[in-house]
């Protein structure tokens, strides 16, 4: 559960006398339990995740609007009712788009993930 | 004077709800002789998710936004690429590191950018957007161009953590002192606060920050944040980041109804408050946009007894 909980600030790198990289073994042990399936399944940072990777791996951006949705409905339903006036107030200021973001370079983008991991 | 033109990385965050940071950017940077294009067709950084599923993905994700750069900014010179949110500053950051080390991990990378028909030469430099206005646009010609003091705006810079971790390019690591520099050569007082590079935990929030991952914990974190802040005078919180700004400005009502005490201070972006200092309109600014938007009231003051000194038919209400 540990590493489902860092918040990647780094205040432990920078702090540890010995240079351990904290942050980063928090990292690899998040892709351990990913690869190995022993994460929380419907702790918020796992689907989080992996909603947010496969969002990116599919349109090169994310979308704030569509990213929170799917986590909702993936983990806590009842965050749609509870976060509907937050929403609401910053899409009227024009802070929350609805419409999917999408880069041109979309193939382009997959063929170096695929190449990189090649 | 010469246009010097960086190449801006907006990101996600800073599109959406941030966006007040990249409208009040731009502004400024126009104002201040410098000027931004932004990087065409540039891709999410990998954030702190992608690390989480893939090392090696996140570093190629956030090389092809310098590759792509190098590749619109011909020559043999340093190409700088301005990032406003910290999150991607990071990321391009280490992205820039790790090609930058010979070694497996750089050869796996230069072959993967390859593949795109894209290349890394090494000009692609990651940078913040405070960074650029501190250290190449500079404090003494932001200060000759205030025509709009903010006389006693108390102001509690929140540098957040990737600004300055892991690595520190600009500033101290400790104790950072860039954006404090910045208030006071507004005319505003910077307002002493040792919690300004503690988490907000913006970052649980990763990638959206309306979702709220952890609800719980990050609302402790900012509510501390804000809280000291205020105790020490602040007014106003100024912040680098689009997830530090939203975790402070976007909970305030929540934060008082669980912690049963008020919590009321205006959260803006730094280059809001430089660019009101600078005599920009509001609205291009995007301080429409925020959630608690007010002038404090002795800096309002100060306006109009100078808008009146000058014999100002113009006076402002």
């Amino acid at each position: 559960m540990t590493p489902w909980v860092c918040a990647s600030c780094y205040a432990c790198t920078v702090e540890c006398p010995k240079r351990i990289p904290i942050t980063e073994i928090m990292h690899a042990l998040r892709r351990i339990s990913l690869r190995e399936k022993t994460y929380p399944r419907r702790f918020t940072t796992p689907v989080m995740t992996r909603e947010f990777v496969n969002m990116i791996h599919d349109h090169g951006r994310s979308t704030e609007s569509w990213i929170s949705m799917k986590l909702y409905l993936r983990t806590n339903p009842a965050l749609l009712v509870k976060n509907a006036g937050i929403a609401g107030r910053l899409f009227r200021q024009g802070r929350l788009g609805v419409k999917r973001a999408s880069i041109h370079g979309r193939e382009e983008l997959r063929t170096l993930l695929e190449a990189v991991s090649s | 004077m010469s246009v010097t033109r960086y190449t801006y990385y907006p990101g996600c965050s800073a599109e959406g709800v941030g966006r007040a940071f990249t409208e009040s950017l731009y502004a400024v940077f126009e104002h201040l002789g410098a000027g931004l294009n932004e990087l065409e067709d540039w891709n999410c950084c990998g954030a702190t998710a992608w690390p989480s599923v893939d090392q090696d993905q996140a570093f190629a994700l956030a090389a092809r936004n310098l590759a792509l750069a190098e590749d619109r900014a011909p020559g043999a010179g340093p190409v700088d690429v301005v990032a406003s949110c910290a999150g991607c500053y990071r990321a391009l950051l280490k992205a820039e590191e790790a090609l930058g080390v010979p070694g497996s991990s750089a050869a796996k990378l230069g072959g993967a950018l390859a593949a795109i028909g894209l290349d890394y030469e090494g000009r692609a430099r990651s940078r913040h957007a405070v960074d650029i206005m501190v250290n190449e646009i500079g404090l003494d010609r932001i200060r000759e161009a205030v025509v709009r003091p903010l006389t006693g705006m108390k102001v509690a810079s929140y540098y957040g953590c990737q600004l300055v971790r892991p690595s520190a390019r600009f500033d101290d690591q400790q104790d950072p002192t860039s954006m404090d520099r910045l208030v006071e050569a507004i005319g505003a007082e910077p307002v002493d606060w040792p919690l300004k590079t503690r988490c907000c935990g913006g970052s649980c929030y990763c990638g959206g920050p309306v979702i709220g991952v952890m609800p719980d914990a990050t609302m402790q974190l900012s509510y501390a944040l804000l809280r000291e802040a205020a105790k020490r005078g602040a007014e106003v919180v100024a912040t680098s980041c689009p997830l530090c700004h939203f975790n402070l400005e976007g909970f305030q009502d929540r934060m008082a109804r669980r912690f049963g005490h008020p919590v009321d201070v205006p959260v803006a972006f730094v280059t809001q408050l430089v660019g009101l200092a600078l005599g920009i309109d509001e609205k291009r600014l995007g301080l429409h946009r925020l959630l608690h938007w007010r002038l404090p009231e002795r800096t309002a003051a100060a306006e109009r007894e100078r808008v009146a000194a000058e014999g100002g038919i113009h006076a402002r209400a």
